[in-house]
């Protein structure tokens, strides 16, 4: 209860600093419009049907992107730490690639879709997988070496090895970069949806493109409601995604 | 079963070591940390081949890993995501067993080894004795014809340590077993047999045997004048390695 009592008062505090900042025009924050302004926007726009469609069209895209990502991302990963080959193979490539802001696959990804939906979620997917696969690596590096020797004594084939030790023990890493991952997502949606032409209003087109739109208006009050609720998405994304990690992890929370 | 090294040389470690364990006995391996006495702890396990010289057990050669030779490693290697009741179900359950088999019979073990009602707690959620029981559960259930026990108290507090000591006598007693410790006072509580190590490379030095009765008296005297003539070898040794750290320096 403390707990959350703190990080209410932590809120507070920074949407203080924020507004004093703005009203007697502090360094940086002089020029960004207070809270108080900011609130009033989300007030107008929330009553719009377009910004809650914003909201869903864009955690349409994250969580489809997010889930290819793990989909594609831990086989490839697990793959990688199972067979040398592979690894051997595979891994160079990867991190070529991997340095390469989504940002800037955003041309090749219009060229390669056919729709403006899967450019986009192939950008999205780009922020998570790199993220996903990297820390199923880092997650195998620390298999504990007398785990997988007792379940060899023990009799355990190729197959219940990799259920029952390789698997498991590469979880905690999995759940992490999927965590890390699901954020990500969030951070590279502006440049996902500056794909996108906007929807059936301006406020419509995803919470990336919400922020762009503005910007381009200038209504500088109304991308910082798009910063704001895209902070919010994330967070929430990023929670559910602890949440069904600590589930597919009991023997942690127990201690 | 009866395990011998024939002649064995590995990893740089073990030069030319011959040694036998015989069935049905508990041998001790003693000898100062860093002498390999894990090194052929893997050789018996089948997890390392040897460079030259023969592993054999039960007269045949080791080729690999099999339920037949299990280890019990320093420290604890349970699986931390599977419940004790799962760590200990698991040689039987990854050799086909039926689970409702391998369950019985692992409860049965966990109850002799004093963890009933803990079968469904994570081994984190465990003391480290409780642990180390778990452990010994885990490997017994297979009924192995070789256990090797690689130092596996170590960590433990002294009275944690006694009472699992106390707990090996009695589940260990008539199996083949390879018991690694610095401890020559386990040592000689537990063995039938002890082998002094020396170092670099690693070779017997010396087998006593250990002709007491059971349940052994630590203050037996004995007891008490094995244990000098133990440490009297070990001591040397040590004072032999250090002798030749100082040249080498």
């Amino acid at each position: 209860m403390t707990a959350i009592l703190r990080g209410i008062a932590g809120v507070l505090a920074a949407l203080v600093v924020w507004e004093l900042g703005a009203q007697l025009d502090a360094p940086l924050l002089g020029p960004v419009p207070p809270p108080t302004d900011v609130a009033a926007d989300l007030v107008a726009v929330a009553g719009t049907s377009g910004y809650w469609s914003s909201w869903q069209l864009s955690f349409e895209r994250v969580v489809t992107g997010f889930a290819f990502a793990l989909v594609l991302g831990v086989p490839f990963g697990l793959a990688m730490v199972t067979s040398k080959l592979v690894k051997r193979t595979a891994f160079p490539v990867f991190e070529i690639l991997r340095p390469i802001p989504p940002l800037a696959w955003v041309p090749l990804a219009i060229l390669f879709w056919p729709t403006q939906e899967l450019s986009i979620t192939f950008v999205i997917f780009l922020g998570a997988f790199y993220t996903v696969v990297v820390n199923v690596l880092g997650g195998a590096e620390q298999i504990d070496r007398r785990h997988l020797l007792a379940a060899r004594s023990l009799g355990a084939g190729r197959l219940t090895i990799f259920l029952r030790v390789i698997l498991p023990a590469t979880m905690p890493s999995i759940v992490t970069g999927a965590v890390v991952g699901m954020g990500t997502t969030w951070e590279v949606v502006v440049a996902a949806e500056l794909i996108s032409g906007g929807g059936q209003d301006a406020a419509g087109g995803g919470l990336g493109f919400l922020v762009w739109n503005a910007y381009q208006g200038g209504d500088l009050a109304r991308v910082v409601v798009g910063m704001i609720s895209l902070g919010v998405a994330g967070y929430l994304a990023s929670g559910a995604v602890r949440l069904a990690g600590r589930r597919l992890m009991p023997w942690q929370a127990a201690t | 079963m009866t395990a011998t090294l024939d002649r064995v040389s590995a990893r740089h470690v073990v030069e030319d070591c011959s040694l036998e364990l015989e069935g049905g006995r508990t041998t001790a391996m003693i000898g100062p940390s860093g002498c390999g006495k894990s090194t052929i702890a893997f050789l018996l396990a089948g997890y390392d081949a040897p460079d030259s010289g023969r592993v054999l057990a039960g007269g045949e050669p080791v080729t690999g890993p099999s339920p037949e030779r299990l280890v019990v490693f320093q420290e604890s290697a349970l699986m931390p995501w599977l419940t004790t009741l799962d760590n200990v179900m698991f040689g039987p359950r990854a050799r086909g067993e039926r689970r409702r088999e391998a369950k019985r019979r692992a409860r049965e073990l966990l109850a002799r080894v004093g963890l009933e009602g803990f079968e469904d707690r994570y081994p984190d959620q465990l003391s480290g004795g409780m642990q180390r029981r778990a452990e010994l559960a885990r490997a017994l259930v297979n009924d192995p014809e070789l256990m090797i026990l690689d130092e596996p108290f170590r960590g433990l507090d002294a009275m944690t340590r006694r009472l699992m000591q106390e707990y090996c006598a009695e589940l260990l007693a008539g199996r083949t077993v390879l018991f690694i410790t610095t401890d020559v006072d386990e040592a000689v509580f537990l063995a039938d047999r002890l082998l002094v190590m020396e170092n670099r490379p690693t070779r017997v030095r010396r087998s006593i045997d250990v002709p007491l009765d059971r349940p052994r008296d630590r203050r037996d005297p004995a007891a008490l004048e094995i244990k000098a003539e133990a440490l009297e070898l070990l001591h040397e040794e040590a004072r032999r390695s250090f002798h030749r750290q100082g040249e080498a320096a």
